[in-house]
């Protein structure tokens, strides 16, 4: 197969130079950050510190809701905390997962996350609402800078990927519906200055 | 297909014969176009993103059999099992041996043109496995036993109302429900079961990574890692033309893929699956069928830089008014239309004839394939090659109507006694009397119904 491919290709074209745009000032990438997620049907709250984030996210909790959070600051409070090798089935009913991302897209809203903060899997798909909690200090302006940072040597991973939003169809007549077959919301609470 | 033998301006006949859903259908595919014009516009660069893009699919299509032994080394390497098929029937074959050394009966599935491509699901089923069609739209066309007619938005040709009336048979809705947040949530119900209880996953694949091995799945939904995540057994089929070369190349794809597609800056999900999970196995398909002939074709290879979007279907005139039935293959619109004669010129003979060489496609498609272009010089094989009974007798049909527009009269002076001959609508777009539609919303009425009254006779 591979050598009736050789021969059909065509002669060697070269590779484009990698493309690169300055990064804007951090002020502004927060603004636009916070402009698209709301567009894309994010909730975004802000905070001045990583405390003043938890606190809002505390109070936005409901009593009685399944409550997961993989950020050892939330290892207590009634916070489910996974387990690795866990079988992910055991999260059918699973209420609000809580996670850390490691960058923040400024031009699309995606969130990277990879499996070190997810344990397992399965849980920002399968959980009914997702918590982000963003640090302004990891916003980068666009997918360009965001695919080399997350392709770095040092953030190597099994599993990653990219979210934007609550998961979404518009498959019947185009008519937008949350909560397609993952999370029916995502919550983003960003922290920080910035610095 | 269940379409039979019927071409192109046959079906589309049908398809008009409702005037309304045409408009409807048109305005819908329309008003997705409008908002990749708002997407793209919004980013300054482009079009450097979109000869970017292009200049890497260019030199991936000169390397690909570097390439993707790269890519399967470092797959290996990473824990992936990879598996080679040089056609339909094979991977299907390997899907089944996957399925049955794991003693699976149920495959639950997300959205992969590929698989449409082999018909697996036929085939699975045949033997004993069901499949579910996970992905909203293709659960829909699924249960209302039809393949997609568009490939990313594969119910966009039924109505509210049809849907509900499935989801009354199949799902249990209300009789006479319809409203789209009701519909959506049953099939979450239903399809959040299915997730729970298979064992084994089927996805696609939008981007391979050679340097890396690790492949990029992106979803609106979330149902292609419910899928994956919760399975022990993930499948993943993609054609061999996936391949992107660098991870950093990523970037300039998923930037102008959502983009394109429907306006969205970027799709719910973009998973990267790089390692198996602890526990789990990981197969990826390397599917021919037909692309490395295709490679050998000059005039031709640049389609397999497509990213399926979708694009070049949205803002196509006769796609618009003619539904995606009517191409009676997997991928419909103009990508469908020069994809298909690739793999058998006389049964698709009619499909670039099914376009007016507006060049709409080639200006939005972001990966600058010369879709028109393509479409034109297929028209002169199919000529050439003897398979013109059918193709010579739309395109008379099509000059027919070029003649009766005072507009076409010019082009008769203009242009020589040979494109009249052979290709009335290959002539030079200035002249075409359609190449106000670059600019315009919608066709001139009254001429694109009376083309297809006359290529229905
Ligand atoms: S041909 Fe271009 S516009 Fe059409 S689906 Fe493929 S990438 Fe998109």
């Amino acid at each position: 197969m591979l050598a009736a491919l050789r021969h059909n290709q065509p002669e060697h074209s070269v590779l484009p130079p990698l493309l690169y745009f300055p990064l804007a000032p951090a002020a502004e990438l927060k603004e636009q950050f916070i402009r698209i997620a709301t567009g894309i049907g994010s909730v975004v709250h802000t905070a001045d510190t990583f405390e003043g984030a938890l606190e809002l996210l505390q109070k936005t909790l409901q009593p009685g809701q399944k409550v997961l959070s993989t950020l050892p600051e939330l290892s207590s409070d009634g916070f489910i905390y996974p387990g690795k090798d866990q079988d992910p089935h055991i999260y059918a009913d699973l209420d609000v997962a809580v996670f850390k991302p490691l960058v923040a897209v400024a031009e699309n809203s995606a969130l990277w996350i990879t499996e070190e903060q997810l344990i397992v899997r399965a849980l920002p798909f399968i959980t009914q609402h997702i918590y982000m909690l963003v640090d302004v200090s990891v916003l980068v302006g666009d997918m360009h800078e965001a695919s080399r940072i997350t392709g770095l040597k040092s953030q190597e991973y099994g599993f990653g990927t990219y979210i934007a939003g609550p998961s979404k169809t518009a498959d019947i007549e185009q008519s937008l519906v949350l909560g397609a077959h993952g999370p029916r919301s995502m919550t983003i609470f960003l922290y920080g200055s910035g610095t | 297909m269940e379409a039979g033998k019927q071409t192109h301006p046959e079906l589309a006949g049908g398809f008009n014969a409702d005037e309304q859903r045409v408009d409807w259908h048109d305005e819908t595919l329309w008003w997705i176009r409008q908002k990749r014009d708002k997407a793209a516009h919004g980013i300054p660069e482009w079009e450097l993103l979109r000869e970017t893009a292009s200049q890497i699919k260019n030199n991936v299509l000169s390397g690909l059999a570097d390439y993707l032994e790269n890519f399967e080394a470092r797959a290996l390497e990473n824990g992936i099992k990879v598996h080679w098929a040089a056609d339909a029937a094979a991977h299907n074959q390997i899907v089944y041996s996957i399925l049955k050394e794991k003693e699976v009966t149920q495959l639950v599935k997300s959205k992969s043109m590929l698989t449409e491509e082999c018909h697996l699901n036929t085939f699975l089923e045949e033997k004993g496995i069901s499949v579910i069609d996970s992905d909203l739209g293709e659960r829909i066309v699924q249960l209302a036993k039809e393949p997609p007619s568009h490939i990313v938005l594969p119910c966009i040709h039924k109505k509210k109302e049809e849907i509900g009336e499935l989801f009354h048979e199949h799902l249990g809705t209300a009789a006479g429900e319809s409203d789209p947040q009701v519909l959506t949530e049953a099939a979450r119900q239903h399809l959040r079961e299915v997730f729970l209880t298979s064992k084994a996953a089927l996805t696609g694949v939008n981007f391979a990574i050679a340097e890396t091995g690790e492949f990029v799945v992106c979803t609106n939904e979330g149902n292609a890692d419910l899928g994956a995540h919760l399975a022990d057994v993930h499948i993943a089929s993609m054609g061999i033309e996936k391949i992107i070369p660098e991870r950093a190349h990523l970037g300039v794809f998923l930037r102008l893929l959502t983009r394109s597609a429907t306006g969205q800056p970027i799709t719910t999900y973009s998973s990267h699956f790089k390692k198996p999970a602890p526990g789990q196995e990981i197969h990826l398909i390397l599917v021919d069928n037909g692309r490395t002939e295709h490679m050998g074709r000059e005039d031709f290879r640049a389609s397999l830089k497509c990213i399926r979007c979708g694009a070049c279907m949205n803002t196509c005139p006769v796609y618009r008014r003619s539904g995606g039935h009517s191409y009676h293959y997997t991928i419909s619109g103009p990508i469908g239309a020069i994809l298909a004669p690739n793999l058998d010129r006389k049964k698709y003979a009619d499909l670039p004839f099914a376009s007016t060489l507006c060049g709409s496609c080639s200006n939005v498609c972001p990966v600058k394939i010369d879709i028109h272009q393509q479409l034109y010089k297929w028209r002169q094989v199919i000529v050439q090659e003897g398979h013109a009974d059918l193709a010579k007798k739309v395109s008379m049909k099509g000059m027919s109507l070029l003649l009766s527009s005072p507009n076409a009269y010019r082009i008769a002076g203009k242009s020589g006694r040979w494109l009249l001959r052979h290709a009335p609508f290959a002539m030079n777009n200035k002249f075409n009397p359609w190449y106000k539609q670059r600019e315009m919303p919608s066709p001139p009425e009254q001429s694109f119904s009376e083309w297809y009254k006359k290529m229905k006779k």
